[in-house]
């Protein structure tokens, strides 16, 4: 596997978040209208550029009805033909640069409502587009780049959670697992009952996150046992969780990570 | 002109990356959030250190006549079932009503109640409370409060975090809140 095969294949799965994304935005479209939850006349409040004047006018014409509308279905065709471009084994710079403009543009409209697969969407996007802003030279830059992150997101999710005593007891997951939002009652209830499964689980998931570079040293043996259980992580986070963007996004670094294990020579 | 597109390349990936770094330290990301406009530097806690609980944003009409009507929640729907997998189309709303009252409620503990109604995410919960919640035509007022649970299966009970005060509706208007 080349770079460069890495990169069309992050492309193919980074697109499918968009398209889904995009998709889920044009379908939601009412909450970006006036009497939605994330308004315009509102959120504009949030700087003030956007209150009033030039700069005021010119957001409000792309970020409130119906320029926003517009903007939600230009990410469901940059993510379309991302993946059709990523199936023909194509790798074009328009549809990643499409995509990153609208993420930006939706993460500076609203200030509250984003998470962190964004953040993580964004930096593959970023470094796709780093490599589509010059393939002769970029394709090893972006690919380190995208793997990096993606280790510095899990290894510091790791850390943090190690520091956490709700984490090292196993309280967290029943707790995470116990809210509406993210939770079902009955794996709460099952953690509940079996407290000894909470606690793996969350060591599991600890040591999951904190070791994730040993595959770096350790080689593609190793790669292809953290990569599976990345997938199977975020695979139950979107079943379970409803953590559905998070899948698209973590896992379109995978490829990047493989060629970079390979890279430094592992066996 | 390739060079220069490699120094642009190069200069931005790796301003991003050392940012991505030093944003990871806590004092660091309380600076970083105030210009990261874009949301462009990320914070990696997910679920960490501990996130127990929901928060509830929950709203009753004032009368005129009859006093205060009972409170009611703004719910926004929630994917359930397998499908939630692959779509979720209504998480954005979710999240941003649940970092709205956990700031609202944050800022409301410390006693900062006198600045607290000129914050976004205060007059982004009275819009929801306006726009989603149901006001009869003899209603003169709202007040909205949030309640935290602390999960579907702890004894806890729930706490309320904050009451806002009474924002007077406009029956004539179709925006009826006036203040």
């Amino acid at each position: 596997v080349t770079a460069e095969t890495s990169l069309l294949l992050a492309s193919g799965i980074v697109s499918v978040g968009v398209l889904i994304d995009g998709l889920e935005r044009v379908v939601s479209r009412d909450a970006l209208s006036s009497s939605g939850l994330l308004s315009w006349r509102v959120l504009r409040y949030s700087r003030a550029v956007t209150i009033d004047g030039f700069w005021g006018a010119k957001a409000t014409l792309f970020l409130d009805t119906p320029g926003v509308a517009y903007l939600a279905i230009a990410e469901v065709i940059a993510g379309m033909s991302g993946v059709l471009l990523a199936i023909g084994g194509v790798f074009h710079t328009l549809p990643i640069a499409a995509a990153t403009v609208v993420l930006v543009a939706f993460n500076f409209r609203n200030v509250y409502g984003g998470d962190a697969s964004d953040n993580m969407r964004l930096l593959v996007l970023g470094g796709l587009l780093a490599y589509g802003l010059n393939p002769d030279s970029a394709s090893h830059l972006a690919v380190w780049f995208i793997a990096f992150h993606a280790c510095l997101a899990y290894v510091a999710s790791g850390c943090f959670k190690l520091a956490s005593p709700a984490w090292r007891s196993g309280r967290a997951v029943v707790g995470v697992m116990a809210t509406a939002e993210f939770g079902v009652p009955a794996v709460a209830r099952a953690l509940i009952r079996r407290r000894v499964i909470a606690i793996c689980a969350a060591w599991i998931v600890i040591l999951f996150e904190v070791l994730f570079p040993l595959q770096f040293a350790l080689g593609y043996d190793a790669a292809f046992v953290f990569l599976s259980a990345g997938v199977v992580f975020h695979g139950f986070n979107a079943a379970v969780m409803g953590l559905n963007s998070f899948f698209w996004s973590f896992i379109a670094t995978y490829p990047c990570i493989a060629w970079a294990v390979g890279e430094l020579g592992g066996a | 002109m390739a060079g220069a597109v490699d120094l642009l390349v190069i200069t931005t990936l790796t301003l991003w990356t050392v940012c991505a770094l030093a944003n990871q330290l806590e004092p660091v990301r309380v600076r970083f959030r105030r210009w990261d406009c874009c949301s462009i530097i990320p914070s990696w806690r997910l679920f960490a250190p501990n996130r127990v609980g929901d928060y509830h944003l929950m709203y009753r009409d004032v009368y005129e006549v009859v006093g205060t009507g009972p409170w009611r929640e703004i719910r926004v729907k929630r994917q359930t079932g397998w499908r939630r997998a692959v779509w979720d189309s209504r998480k954005r709303e979710r999240k941003m009503l649940f970092d709205a009252c956990a700031y609202v409620a944050a800022i409301a503990s410390r006693g900062n109640s006198q600045t607290l109604r000129l914050t976004l995410p205060y007059l982004l919960l009275l819009h929801g409370v306006e726009k989603l919640g149901s006001h009869p035509m003899l209603a003169r007022g709202t007040q909205f409060a949030i309640i935290k649970t602390h999960g579907t299966l702890t004894p806890d009970a729930p706490a309320i975090v904050f009451v806002s005060e009474i924002h007077r509706l406009d029956g004539a208007s179709p925006t009826r809140i006036v203040s």
